[in-house]
């Protein structure tokens, strides 16, 4: 029971690493808390679940393609809001750009009411992935360690293009100062969309890939986005490994909270963030800077 | 000394903060006005308007936050459920009578602001939001998930009255005089001494600390303080249903808050008046037209925000309804 | 000598790069002192240590005897430390009257009184203070329409709130015109002329220094150079050489 408990754990930090990574990616180019996060990881649960019966159904293959075509359109979707709302108001007030982001969950949360309907779907999980791996007297189910290892590849892919690309180069130009990015003739514009797409992308991904784990429902967007944000306050916002981390603690606190304190296990998560947070600010002096 | 800047004559010229000149032509004819309406209408008006007062002090109490000390907080329902739940089981758990309990109410919300804004005033800008957003989603799991002592998601009901068995109308009323007492109280709150010190914080904290502001102190004060109003708001809408659900603390009520105050204009002080008079007239008349209500408002939200960056309060200002001018 | 501030071998580092450099330092009581030198050589880090603005400050501050280092921006305010920041700062939202109220009521150490009383019993001396920095025409106008020489003023006046011992002005001239600088800088030695208060300022226009200044540190790449009167100052060739022939 612990190590299945602790597998779901890995599992569901691996999926909130992929969301806050996009938002911390986000946040780092454009200063903008894209609060519609959690509605792209919904849709991307969404959307596998109207591709996995079209494409090779009950097969790995047809799995992982689902997600990512699935993911591929949530990007598009992300890029179009991106280039008719977004971009329109990055030298605005930073709460209207929040209030923009809100208006996007309304709209994606009602579509999806629309479409889907008010209950809960199940998306099939592949037949490959049904069982679990003995070891000794332990069971991992499989489906958990197969997503965790999709989400390693990802985190390795997404390390290599920005350490590695020339892309990656101008993410993080653009990240550290954005006049420098500027100066070096750097397309902003481009820069921006390109984020937010590969944001959203991630996001959909998630999304697709933890669907066949649990509920997949249109209130999904909000439980995400404050997990998410968690996440982000643990790590640090713009810091992709400190959002790793903080990911992978609030999946396996959540995950091992729920079998000691089954009602409080949320609980458990915010009294991590406050001992973070009230750690960090004594750790400045006088605490007021930034 | 030159003649034109007697200090008599300057004390009342530069006390004229933007947007908060109470201007009594407009506001005693409104509260009549309500009153009319109140008594004269059916009672499903009376419950619309009843309501609105409620959200109209709710999205106040953010506003003294949000356009004053510029604190923008993603988490200001965990208060008005705080509020609710503080009277509720106030009645239910410590057998207190219901006519004490809605003073409990707002003191167990005040005091909720008081431990979680102490957190959250060490952050600042985007990290306080999500810090804000994070302890009203305790709230909300608490609550939700606290059977034995809150009733967990179906609430608790049954426990009184509803309006304290007035009538609609008369519960109405009653709303209409503790939401005027309480708005007054902090538009009061935001002309005094402590106000200008909110405001002075919230606009350049360096500023303000090298003047020898204690900021966080500060803040936190202006958070139990919209804390206590919202838990006002809360305990009235528990006694209007005669019941406390855990969504009064869930997010979706947060939302609402803040777009009330961003569709009645920022950094005006009518702000959260006017915008819980427009969403909540939206909210009673657009779902029976169309059914996807959160869509329609969602396409409003973007149609403002992008045609009027600066919100509401400019296009307000440019029809005079209010004296502030646009940021 | 009777010094209201002593630094004794402030250090500050960012990562590797160390901006103060053992920095020991006195000022003497009723002192107009201006702190020169090329862009980088820690004036306006110097400046923010004494402020307490920055953390991790090795070495000791002390104002008027007492150690310092460690206290926080509010709390120096407090102790008698008054400052205005090289990019304007005050209250943009608000009206000059209400700048200066705030810095008032700051002051009392009232901000948390829900009376307007506080306003009445403090109007005189609000007024004071604009007539002070030639403001009172403004009162009632948006700090945000003001010119950056009203504004400046503007700062000096609410800095000026607390009677402060010694005021850190962090190039207070800068972006001005000539004009304004003279009449701002004189406005400031003036006031501590008449109220026998200590001044400590970072100043880029060479003109102003001499005429302002009683005495002069020039700061490079983080450490003292050399200090003295004006003319001292002006005559000391390794100072040319670096400061002049460097800065510009």
């Amino acid at each position: 029971m612990v190590m299945i408990q602790f597998v779901n754990g890995l599992m569901e930090g691996m999926t909130l690493f992929l969301i806050a990574s996009g938002l911390t990616l986000i946040f780092g180019v454009s200063r903008i808390i894209n609060f519609a996060h959690g509605s792209l990881y919904m849709l991307g649960a969404f959307l596998t679940y109207e591709l996995v019966p079209l494409i090779a159904p009950g097969t790995l293959l047809g799995f992982f393609a689902s997600v990512i075509i699935g993911a591929a359109v949530v990007s598009l979707i992300g890029v179009v809001f991106e280039v008719t709302a977004l971009r329109r108001i990055y030298h605005a007030d930073g709460l209207m750009q929040l209030i923009v982001t809100i208006a996007l969950v309304l709209i994606i949360r009602d579509v999806v009411r629309m479409v889907w309907g008010p209950n809960s779907i199940t998306v099939p999980m592949p037949d490959a992935l049904m069982g679990a791996i003995v070891v000794g007297e332990n069971y991992f189910p499989m489906f958990p360690i197969v997503v965790f290892a999709a989400g390693l590849v990802i985190v390795l892919a997404m390390i290599w293009v920005i350490y590695f690309t020339r892309a990656g180069i101008l993410l993080r130009a653009g990240t550290d100062d954005r006049g420098m990015a500027a100066l070096l003739g750097i397309n902003e514009r481009l820069i921006f969309t390109s984020v937010f797409a590969a944001g959203a992308f991630l996001a959909g991904l998630a999304g697709g890939l933890s669907a066949p784990y649990g509920e997949v429902n249109h209130l999904l967007d909000t439980t995400v986005i404050v997990s998410a944000f968690i996440v982000c306050v643990i790590g640090g916002l713009g810091n992709l490994y400190g959002a790793l981390a903080g990911a992978l603690v609030v999946g396996v606190t959540k995950a091992m909270g729920v079998m000691y304190f089954p009602r409080l296990s949320m609980v458990l998560i915010f009294l991590i963030m406050a001992a973070v947070l009230i750690g960090r600010s004594l750790g400045r002096q006088g605490g007021s800077a930034r | 000394m030159t003649e034109t800047a007697h200090p008599t004559r300057l004390s009342r010229r530069w006390s004229s903060l933007p947007g908060i000149d109470i201007n009594w032509k407009l506001v005693i004819p409104a509260l009549v006005l309500a009153e009319i309406i109140n008594r004269s209408m059916g009672t499903s008006t009376t419950t619309l308007l009843t309501e609105i007062l409620i959200f109209a002090l709710f999205a106040t109490s953010l506003n003294l936050l949000m356009s004053f000390g510029h604190m923008v907080s993603f988490g200001h329902s965990a208060y008005f459920g705080l509020g609710a739940y503080g009277f509720t089981l106030g009645v239910v758990k410590a057998g207190l009578p219901v006519e004490a309990a809605v003073f409990l109410g707002p003191l167990v919300a005040a005091l909720g602001g008081l431990v979680f804004g102490a957190l959250c005033v060490r952050l600042t800008e985007i990290y306080f939001a999500m810090l804000t957003l994070a302890c009203a989603q305790i709230t909300y799991t608490v609550l939700f998930q606290w059977y034995d002592f809150t009733g967990g998601d179906t609430g608790i009901t049954g426990f009184m009255a509803p309006r304290f068995g007035l009538s609609e109308q008369g519960f109405a009323s009653l709303t209409l005089v503790v939401v005027t007492l309480s708005i007054f109280a902090l538009w009061w709150i935001v002309r005094s001494p402590l106000g200008l010190s909110i405001r002075a914080a919230g606009q350049d904290r360096f500023r303000a600390e090298a003047l020898g502001l204690t900021v966080r102190r500060v803040q936190l004060s202006a958070f139990v303080i919209a804390a206590f109003f919202a838990g006002i708001a809360g305990t009235l809408h528990a006694v209007l249903n005669g019941a406390a659900f855990p969504d009064y603390a869930g997010l979706s009520l947060t939302l609402d808050s803040l777009i009330m105050v961003v569709l009645g204009g920022l950094n005006s002080f009518s702000g959260g008046i006017w915008g819980a008079i427009v969403y909540k007239l939206l909210g009673a008349f657009v779902p029976s037209f169309i059914h996807e209500w959160e869509l329609v408002l969602g396409i409003i939200l973007l149609a403002i925000v992008l045609t009027m960056p600066k919100g509401f309060a400019g296009l307000i200002a440019r029809l005079g309804l209010d004296r502030k001018g646009a940021k | 000598m009777d010094a209201i501030l002593s630094a004794r071998n402030i250090r500050k580092c960012y990562g590797s790069f160390v901006a103060l450099k053992d920095i020991s330092f006195d000022l003497p009581r009723g002192e107009r002192h201006a702190l020169i030198g090329p862009n980088g050589a820690g004036k306006s880090t110097f400046i923010a240590c004494v402020a307490g603005q920055l953390p991790g400050v090795e070495g000791e501050l002390l104002f008027k005897g007492h150690n310092i280092t460690s206290l926080t921006p509010a709390s120096l305010a407090k102790k008698g430390i008054g400052r205005t920041f090289q990019i304007s700062r005050a209250f943009l939202g608000m009206t000059v009257m209400e700048n200066i109220m705030a810095a008032v009521v700051i002051s009392t150490g009232r901000w948390a009184s829900l009376s307007r009383g506080l306003y009445r019993e403090n109007l005189d001396k609000a007024f004071h203070l604009l007539e002070t920095v030639a403001l009172v025409e403004r009162a009632a106008d948006r700090v945000g329409d003001l010119s950056l020489g009203d504004r400046k003023r503007l700062e000096f006046g609410m800095a000026l709130a607390n009677d402060p011992d010694l005021l850190l002005l962090d190039e207070p001239t800068a972006g001005m015109s000539i004009k304004e600088r003279h009449y701002l800088m004189e406005m400031v030695a003036t006031r501590m002329e008449e109220t026998n208060k200590t001044l400590l300022f970072v100043e880029h226009d060479i003109d102003v220094v001499m005429k302002i200044a009683q005495r002069v540190t020039v700061m490079a790449r983080g450490a003292v150079l050399a200090a003295g009167t004006p003319g001292e100052i002006a005559a000391n060739e390794e100072v040319q050489a670096i400061y002049l022939g460097g800065g510009h």
